[in-house]
């Protein structure tokens, strides 16, 4: 098993549904290469939404980006500027540590040795 | 006697007297209609649980036309299993995604930190002589 990649991280960002735009552009302008996409339902709290004066859309999308770890903070910040709470697609995003990998292109090794 | 039974309903922890086997995640992301393939394997590897959610690709059109994949529909499948078996899984994985392009795709594990319950854990790690089964 020679071919099994470390050193990767997984970004898990959640975001409103419709916004997954900006998180892949602002995370390919950082050098990611491809995401994932998958529907969820957001269970915000109401209280929340009162205290902070904003309206928690229910309808999320769910942005699943692995990325050499070396990446992972730059993309992370872009996420958050051009994706995050403040603008509309009311993201967050967090990164898991990847063990192992299998079946990444060529593109995503070359990103992780420069 | 009294205090016999007393010592004999002592409370021992799971982890004290049985060795624990880390658990992983394993997430495997495909071509949609490819799932029953990972999910026939994750059943021959004894994984416990495992669930298939659908999802779609963001590779943009462009470069998908020059690569000729029109596809971006995807299949999503998250199990969990033990540590000792991902090194063969991930290995019949990769045999898999040589096979065509239309059978491409990622495969990836990450580490469970914490799981509550003894009874989920055991459920989790499948584990035979833990349940008291062959």
């Amino acid at each position: 098993m020679d071919k099994v990649q470390e050193g990767f991280e997984l970004i898990f960002t959640i975001v409103n549904a419709g916004y997954t735009d900006l998180v892949m552009e602002a995370a390919k302008a950082e050098g990611a290469t491809g995401g994932t996409v998958i529907n969820g339902k957001g269970t915000g709290n109401e209280a929340m939404e009162k205290f902070f004066g904003i309206t928690i859309q229910p309808e999320k999308d769910i942005v699943l980006i692995l990325i050499p770890k070396n990446l992972k903070d730059a993309v992370l910040k872009a996420i958050y500027r051009d994706a995050g709470f403040d603008t509309k697609g009311q993201g967050i995003a967090f990164a898991l540590p990847v063990d192992e990998a299998v079946g990444l292109g060529k593109a995503v090794k070359d990103l992780q040795n420069p | 006697m009294a205090r016999k039974s007393k010592v004999e309903s002592a409370f021992t922890p799971f982890e004290k007297t049985t060795p624990l086997k880390r658990l992983k995640l394993l997430v495997t992301i495909v071509n949609q209609n490819q799932a029953d393939f990972y999910l026939d394997l994750l059943k021959k590897h004894e994984c416990g649980v495992q669930m298939h959610v659908h999802g779609h690709g963001t590779a943009t059109s462009q470069i998908s036309d020059l690569m000729g994949i029109g596809e971006t529909d995807k299949d999503i499948l998250i199990g969990v299993v033990r540590e000792n078996q991902v090194a063969p899984i991930l290995e019949e994985i990769e045999k898999r995604f040589n096979v065509s392009r239309k059978a491409k795709g990622v495969a990836f594990t990450i580490t469970l930190t914490s799981v509550v319950g003894v009874s989920i854990y055991k459920f989790l790690t499948n584990s035979t002589d833990l349940i008291g089964g062959k």
